[in-house]
């Protein structure tokens, strides 16, 4: 190797993680060369003065300690959420919950927006739920709800009895026949046994 | 669970403790407002505390906590337009008129001096030689820091080191001269 290619290795060998082949031939072009030796030297000398300067600091009690404390505190809050994410029976309302809890708990623009975005969801989601259970109930089966009603069958209960029927009946207004089709009935046998 | 809170949290600060001078000098010297020192700080390590589960531990953590810092210290100094030649100037006029026969005014002055050199380098030159100097980091730690080449890491360092010793060496001469 050069002078020059050896000088354009100085960097190289600075590096404490330099490859122990380039720092060899460096090291053995130094020993054999005074021009480079001495530049090295310099190059070395600056580097060390520098670095002693830069180096020069301290560290602020004043800064530290909050942010020691805020992140303890941190620890403390954080503890009670990752219960409930273990928990394997929140419902979907707790899940909600805990969607809003962590948008406002969480700093960046994306974290809140992908919070923002699972909220959302969710609330879609139960929307759309309590709106297919309402409209299932056909106005046909208020009848069948009265009746039940009459025999002491709780509310609650007529109602889900009453969107099973209306899920397996025949369209209210088939012409063909106005008695209930066979599974509706077999429905309805089942459930009142 | 409360106990795996606050194990990562011990963990994370035991890991924190003997950095945290070094992560001070470093910010201090790389921020252009020197007040917003300790915002960056503070954002920083809370980042880091938060994406502490993310953290592998082949990285050394130094690297990857002077990683989040220089994002951080770089944000910041983008807010701001680059401190003028005239504001430099004005510092460098007024150590100029400093009685140096005290040992500790001296190591001031010197100190103002590279201070005041380091802030003529471009970021990236000033970022790669207070990596390097504080940080202690390889060079290919500083290369992963600062999303860039190897080859740019060496020539960075050695355009920073080359500025940094005309600058001093400009103002030791124009003193001399004075003298």
């Amino acid at each position: 190797m050069t002078c020059q290619q050896i000088k354009r290795q100085f960097e190289a060998v600075s590096d404490p993680a330099a490859d122990i082949c380039t720092r060899m031939q460096v090291e053995s072009h130094l020993s054999e060369c005074p021009g480079c030796a001495h530049a090295f030297t310099e190059l070395h000398e600056l580097d060390e003065s520098l670095h002693s300067i830069l180096r020069r600091g301290s560290r602020t009690p004043a800064l530290w300690n909050p942010i020691e404390a805020m992140i303890s505190e941190e620890a403390k809050l954080s503890a009670p959420e990752g219960r409930r994410k273990e928990d394997p029976d929140l419902t979907p309302w707790q899940l909600l919950r805990l969607a809003a809890e962590r948008w406002l708990a969480a700093t960046s623009l994306s974290a809140r927006a992908a919070w923002g975005c699972l909220a959302a969801t969710w609330i879609v989601i139960l929307l759309l739920n309590m709106t297919s259970h309402t409209s299932d109930i056909q106005p046909g089966t208020a009848a069948a709800i009265a009746s039940n009603s009459e025999a002491g069958v709780p509310a609650t209960r007529q109602h889900l009895m009453a969107v099973e029927v209306a899920a397996f009946s025949e369209p209210v207004e088939s012409p063909r026949d106005d008695r209930p089709g066979p599974r509706t009935q077999l429905t309805m046998e089942r459930r009142s046994a | 669970m409360h106990n795996n809170g606050s194990d990562h949290a011990t963990r994370f600060l035991a890991l924190l403790r003997p950095i945290e001078r070094d992560l001070e000098t470093y910010c201090r010297r790389l921020i252009w407002q020197p007040d917003e020192a300790a915002d960056a700080i503070q954002n920083a390590v809370l980042r880091a505390y938060k994406a502490f589960d993310r953290y592998r531990e082949e990285a050394r953590f130094r690297a990857w906590m002077f990683k989040i810092l220089t994002r951080e210290a770089f944000a910041l100094n983008r807010k701001h337009a680059r401190i003028s030649f005239h504001e430099v100037q004005v510092d460098r006029d007024a150590l100029s008129g400093f009685a140096g026969d005290d040992i500790h005014a001296f190591a001031e002055e010197l100190e103002a001096e590279v201070s005041a050199a380091l802030r003529r380098l471009t970021d990236t030159e000033r970022a790669v030689l207070l990596l390097r100097a504080i940080g202690g980091l390889s060079y290919k730690e500083i290369a992963d820091n600062l999303d860039i080449p190897l080859g740019s890491v060496m020539g960075s360092l050695a355009r920073a080191r080359s500025k940094m010793q005309t600058m001093l060496k400009r103002k030791t001469c124009s003193k001399e001269s004075c003298i």
